[in-house]
């Protein structure tokens, strides 16, 4: 008697042990909904954002359409984030998560979801860098029916996630585009071509503003990277050139310095990191440590404030090619986006990340307006018709019903190929200006 | 040349830094035997507490350095008295996954409390470049750092050569009893280690964090490399260390720049370690090295119910939820790859780090045959399946010289080779469109898991019950006394006639097919391949959860598959908000606490539920089928003939020139004192030790330079000095190993269920003769000692050999035993033609058993005849038997 009772309590508590244990790498959505109950005022900044020069529009946008007063205070609608988040790889996007807050917020204390007076709530759902769980999660929104579209995933996995979100309709709004699918697939609606352009637009910038001739890359050892090279290559022969230059790292390389000298040789006069953040700071740093002044192109994201700042001097003059518009920017759409980063978040995090999730919901909003019905349906349905939507300035005009024709046309969605330019300048990222988009791909 | 020597010189700065992360690895694994996957995030730890001491609080550098040493150092400490002490009987496999919970829990610990951002860190080093010439030169910052490195490897050396804490270190290593013996503490001793090797895995982190910048990714992975370097030092020389980290270093950094192969430098130093392998080692190991104590396996035969079982549940996932369905097939697929590490871990005791590479390569091969050709499913399911066991047997091929963390290490290496060189290649799978694959269709039916995750499921249970089965099958039948032999004691495996080198490769092979079904199922999950699903992180997630679940057993598969990440309880766990982001942080805690409350794996602790299901009144039925009848094989008596025959160790020679002759039917006694090569002549006569030189034939067939498996075959038994019984089979599989058949065909026909075998008539007359029918069914660790010995005996003369080689059969047996022992012994050497060669302290018993002896000192023979002249020869009875003379000749009466 005593025996079966140690073996029931053992039972019990191994059950315990066997939950505890599956949070290893927690394929769990983290529910961070947005608060419906916001009492915070309009922003008057957001509310009368002068028109963009260039909306022409058939859709609204929310920078340039007066939103509605008030808090919404109707059924909620309900969004997911797919995202790549894992601990045990170190990677984690608060930005992104600042950016939905924010923006979800915003949309909360004007009028509801396309002024319908529906709160928007949304969930995460962290994947652990595990395409199971990628598989896992965008089944869970597909059954959820309250939820009504995706929005900002960043899904190294997209493939996996488009597969089951096409099956039941389900939009992928503003997703950070990581495979062909995200260009290709109905269900998804990029803002813009992500590391393929701005892997191309850091070796144009080199050329196009640093006048460097003799580019080279390196690049982690993942087939992403090594696409992304391609596209290096066919940006520099948009502007005459060929690439100097291929040296592979490996992601957590201890010393760089071998690597980082054989960038540099060869007359290298420009280098284009297509690496982990980490390894990119390290190259540059010791870039400078062995004495070179070669010009360095990375994206906005590689570098946060944090890490310029423990750089120091060695940051100084390197390149940066964003997706979005950088914030020194005089245009509305950022106008309301830093105003609502002032208001709704800590005000600081501003990148690719935040503006991308901004968009996605600035985007979805839009497409509510005027609805009867916000269902994924419908919600898909306004999208496919969109026609040049206006972020503001943040982007070029977005348009769904014109092909794109990056990649000789494989990948119609992405409709749109420009990147800015800016460069870091006293520890500041600041725009090139004039300011003008850039299309890395097209004869300059 | 200037270039060529600029990366040489460039290849310094990485060597420098493996060598001074290697050594206090070594350390550990000397000092504890624990293979410290942890050791990057030790480094990790004491380079955080640094820069925020000395950047941020802005304390004086000596002062922080120190304190982060010494904290780390204190880390250590608790590492072995929190964590590996009471692993310290656990098998290595286990505390290995332990130091993966470590490194979890450092790595939770420090993004909580210092985020998850890259810090440059000044330079305290000395700044400038040593310059060789104009352009060639290096950092001082690097050159100090291989400097400390070398320094640390003699410092090192030299401590534990010279010192007494060395000297206890090698003898805890070798045997803890005897350091005990001599007044101290194991304990004592491992723990010093880990503190020594903790400081420095803290002075590395706080030395190199300038030149890696604080970045947890690069100083957690930090251990790859370090690894290969320790490899290289053998394990254990520190010089050595330091020497094979130049190697790696100056290597990658000449490869970088001249070889442009996608993944050439990152695969390079395991490239090194696997010819390093091929070299050292043996196929057989040393009487000295000890057999590692490996989780229990389970000893239950499938049963029909078994089948139901999966019939019932394969039913019910057709008619599952969506996200039920799909978390259903990711737990069933991952338990699938764990089923390859029942086989290859559980059942062969073989270390893989690997399996999810097979995995890929086979669901690569698969993938590209679809995307390419358009094969059907079945078609490549086949080819993926063949190809993915080929790689597995390249897998194998360390094992065959190497064991242990060596062979960890190898295949860990293998499998960072294929994820650099094909699933990171973009022209390998496809780029930036990825490899697409045709939706799955068998008999006609549509599984495409996006349309039908259902039937997927459904047919991913089946799949994993059948191979389940397989697995269960080859548990209970010869392929399985085989596999646990080798797992069990390589030389007595050997002994009895199985091929160490085929077993180990069928382990691999078979381990690799079934990997390689799991890899299959998983590619065509997705319209495209996903191949990160085959990472390095699966792979030794896979040997977590098999071993937390019970590597062996069957079920601890589906427990270990049940408890992945996106596994079943990871979908509860999702239903509960926020409790997955709390239950992160103290994942690691939780690893090492599941280990040692668990060390036999979670399907262990429920044998009594199998049990009990076993005494239900309505028994569930089993495949039993009639009784095999088979006998042993027949052989004509032959004579060994041992003719001038040396083995020499080193500069010793243990055996020199001996020649003696057993003739059939007849006992020769060896007798001699201590150290006289009694034990080594039949090492090398049965095929142990290599003979230096002289020659060995049975009948007319030369035995000489044959492997010891074959001279068995040939029929040449022999018993052990020690015993050497496979403590994880029955006293019942003991002795049938040895006798019964094994043709080719049945490492296939024994993966379906198949009769039990029973001993044959001969065998089962011998086993009874020597008392043995009672212990048939218990296993060797639950019998006496006597017993123990008759059952080596009884394996020895099982397989009818024509020659035995008996060493200390008596040893420890009473003198009513011994007496009967001889008794038997002269009975089967007359009545059935053995000759048997008999090496026993117990003059009395050779005197009276034998018809012929030969004794022999310092290797060399003194003299041979019979009891009646041997006995009274002069010498020997000078220089060996003395008093012991008179109740020898009345012994022989």
């Amino acid at each position: 008697m005593r025996r079966a009772h140690v073996n029931r309590s053992r039972g019990t508590g191994l059950f315990v042990i066997g939950a505890l244990i599956a949070a290893l790498a927690s394929c769990g959505s983290s529910k961070t909904t947005s608060s419906p109950q916001s009492t915070a005022a309009p922003s008057a900044a957001a509310t009368t954002a002068a028109p963009s020069a260039a909306a022409t529009t058939a859709a609204p946008s929310a920078a340039t359409t007066a939103a509605p007063s008030g808090k919404a205070t109707g059924d909620p609608v309900k969004i997911v984030s797919i995202v790549d988040e894992s601990t045990a790889a170190s990677l984690t996007y608060p930005t992104l998560r600042s950016g939905m807050k924010m923006a979800a917020d915003y949309i909360n204390d004007h009028g509801g979801l396309g002024g319908s007076n529906r709160p928007v709530t949304f969930d995460f759902c962290p994947t652990q860098f595990d395409p199971n769980i990628e598989a896992q999660c965008a089944t869970d929104a597909v059954n959820d029916n309250s939820v009504i579209a995706t929005v900002a995933n960043v899904s190294n996995f997209s493939d996996v996630v488009n597969g089951v979100l096409e099956k039941a309709g389900l939009a992928s709004v503003a997703p950070q585009p990581y495979s062909a699918s995200d260009g290709q697939s109905k269900i998804a609606f990029p803002v813009n071509a992500g590391y393929l352009v701005s892997s191309a637009g850091m070796a144009t910038e080199l050329a196009d503003v640093g006048n460097a001739k003799k580019i080279s890359a390196i690049y982690v050892n993942v087939p992403a990277a090594l696409a992304a090279v391609d596209t290096v290559v066919e940006a520099l022969a948009s502007r005459g050139l060929t690439i100097n230059k291929k040296v592979p790292i490996d992601i957590g390389t201890a010393d760089v310095a071998p690597q980082t000298a054989d960038l540099l040789s060869g007359g290298t006069d420009g280098a284009v990191l297509l690496t982990d953040p980490q390894t990119a700071a390290k190259v540059v740093a010791e870039a400078r440590k062995q004495g070179s002044k070669v010009a360095f192109a990375t994206n906005i994201d590689a570098f946060t404030p944090a890490v310029l700042s423990s750089m120091g001097d060695a940051a100084e003059g390197l390149f940066v090619s964003g997706l979005f518009a950088f914030d020194d920017i005089d245009q509305p759409g950022i106008k309301a986006f830093t105003d609502a980063l002032k208001k709704y978040g800590n005000g600081k995090d501003s990148d690719d990340f935040s503006k991308q999730a901004w968009v996605g919901l600035q985007m979805l909003d839009a497409a509510a307006k005027g609805l009867a019905t916000i269902d994924r349906k419908s919600i898909l349905d306004s999208l496919t018709k969109m026609t040049k939507y206006s972020t503001g300035g943040l982007t070029p005009d977005i348009d769904y019903t014109v092909p794109g024709t990056l990649l000789k046309g494989t990948v119609p969605r992405f409709t749109n190929g420009s990147v800015a330019y800016a460069k870091v300048e006293g520890g500041v990222v600041k725009s090139i200006l004039p300011f003008q988009w850039y299309y890395p791909f097209e004869k300059k | 040349m200037a270039i060529f020597l600029q990366f040489v010189l460039l290849g310094l700065g990485p060597a420098g830094i493996y060598a001074l992360a290697g050594q206090g690895l070594v350390l550990i694994y000397r000092g504890s035997g624990v293979l410290n996957f942890a050791y990057g995030a030790q480094a990790l730890v004491a380079a955080e507490v640094f820069v925020w001491l000395w950047q941020d609080k802005t304390w004086p550098l000596t002062a922080a350095v120190v304190t982060s040493v010494v904290m780390s150092a204190a880390v250590g400490a608790i590492i072995a008295q929190a964590v590996m002490r009471p692993l310290r009987d656990r098998p290595p496999v286990v505390k290995i996954i332990a130091t993966l919970g470590i490194l979890a829990l450092f790595q939770q610990v420090m993004i909580v409390i210092f985020g998850t951002n890259l810090r440059i860190v000044r330079n305290f080093l000395p700044g400038g470049t040593f310059k060789m010439t104009g352009t060639v030169g290096v950092g001082h910052d690097r050159l100090t750092i291989l400097a400390i490195g070398i320094a640390i490897a003699v410092a090192l050396t030299l401590l534990t050569r010279r010192s007494t804490f060395g000297a206890l270190t090698l003898a805890s290593a070798e045997n803890q009893l005897g350091v005990q013996t001599l007044g101290h503490s194991p304990e004592a001793v491992s723990t010093a280690n880990w503190v020594i090797g903790s400081a420095l895995a803290g002075l590395a982190g706080v030395l190199i964090v300038p030149i890696t910048g604080l970045d947890a990714q690069t100083l957690t992975l930090l251990v790859v490399p370090a690894l290969a370097g320790a490899m290289l030092g053998g394990f254990s020389s520190f010089l050595g260390v330091a020497a094979g980290s130049l190697v790696i270093g100056i290597g990658q950094s000449l490869l970088n720049k001249y070889v442009h192969i996608v993944g050439a430098a990152s695969a390079f130093p395991f490239v090194v370690i696997i010819l390093v392998a091929a070299v050292r080692g043996g196929v057989i190991p040393t009487r000295d090295e000890r057999a590692a104590r490996l989780p229990r396996v389970g000893r239950n035969r499938p049963g029909v119910g078994v089948l139901v079982l999966v019939a019932v549940a394969a039913v019910v996932a057709g008619r599952l939820p969506n996200d039920v369905a799909v978390n259903l097939t990711t737990t069933v697929l991952f338990a699938t790859v764990a089923l390859s590490l029942v086989v290859l871990t559980g059942l062969a005791g073989q270390i893989s780090l690997g399996q999810f590479a097979i995995a890929g390569i086979a669901g690569f091969i698969a993938a590209r045959l679809s995307h390419d050709w358009g094969w059907p499913f079945v078609a490549v399911a086949i080819v993926g399946i063949a190809v993915g066991t080929v790689g597995a047997l390249v897998f194998g091929l360390p094992a065959l010289r190497t064991r242990g963390p060596t062979l960890a290490v190898a295949t860990l290496g293998l499998a960072l080779v294929v994820q650099s060189m094909v699933f990171s290649n973009p022209k390998a799978v496809g780029g930036f469109a990825g490899t697409s694959v045709h939706a799955p269709s068998v008999a006609g039916i549509n599984l495409d898991p996006s349309k039908y995750p259902q039937r997927y499921a459904a047919f991913a249970v089946v799949i994993f019950g059948i191979v389940g089965m397989a697995v269960a099958c080859a548990r209970a039948s010869r392929i399985g006394r085989r596999l646990l032999a080798v797992r069990s004691n390589e030389r007595a495996a050997a002994a009895v006639g199985v091929s160490i080198t085929g077993v180990k490769l069928y382990a691999f092979g078979l381990a690799g097919s079934i990997a390689a079904v799991g890899g299959i199922l998983m590619a065509f999950r997705f319209r495209i391949v996903v191949y990160q699903q085959y990472s390095i992180g699966q792979s030794l997630n896979v040997v977590a959860f098999s071993v937390i679940g019970g590597v062996g057993y069957v079920a601890g598969a589906l427990v270990g598959g049940m408890m992945v990440p996106s596994g079943v309880f990871g979908f509860l766990i999702a239903k509960v908000d926020n409790l997955a982001e709390i239950l992160i942080a103290i994942s690691g805690p939780v690893v090492i606490l599941i280990l040692i409350g668990y060390p036999q794996g979670i399907a262990a602790t429920y044998r009594p539920i199998a049990t009990a299901l076993r005494r239900l009144p309505v028994p569930i039925p089993r495949l039993r089928a009639r009784e095999e009848k088979w006998t042993s094989p027949a052989r004509p008596p032959s004579e060994l003939v041992v003719t001038n025959l040396s083995v020499r160790f080193g500069a010793v020679k243990a055996v020199d020139g001996l020649t003696l002759t057993v003739r059939p039917g007849t006992i020769h006694g060896l007798i001699g004192p201590n150290g006289a090569g009694k034990t080594t002549l039949i090492d090398a006569v049965s095929g142990f030790l290599p003979a230096a030189t002289g020659e060995v034939w049975l009948g007319d067939q030369r035995l000489t330079g044959m492997a010891a498996h074959r001279r068995s075959r040939a029929g040449v038994g022999r018993s052990f000095q020690s015993v050497e019984l496979f403590d994880d089979m029955t006293v019942r599989e003991n002795i049938l190993i040895a006798c019964e058949p094994m043709p080719w065909h049945a490492w296939l026909r024994d993966l379906v269920p198949r009769p039990e075998s029973r001993l044959p008539g001969l065998v089962g007359a011998m086993v009874s003769d020597l008392g043995l029918d009672g212990v048939l069914d218990r296993l060797p660790t639950e019998i006496s000692y006597g017993d123990r010995k008759l059952v080596g005996i009884a394996r020895a003369l099982a397989a009818n050999p024509v020659i035995c080689l008996l060493d200390e059969p008596a040893a420890g047996l009473s003198d009513t035993d011994t007496a009967a022992v001889g008794e038997r012994l002269r009975g089967i050497a007359h009545e059935r033609g053995v000759g048997i060669l008999l090496v026993e302290h117990d003059v009395g018993l050779v005197a009276a058993v034998s018809d012929e002896i030969t004794v022999i000192n310092y290797g060399r023979p003194i003299v041979t005849g019979p009891p009646s002249v041997v006995l009274h020869h002069p010498e020997v009875v000078a220089s060996y038997l003395g008093d012991e003379l008179e109740d020898a000749v009345d012994g022989s009466g």
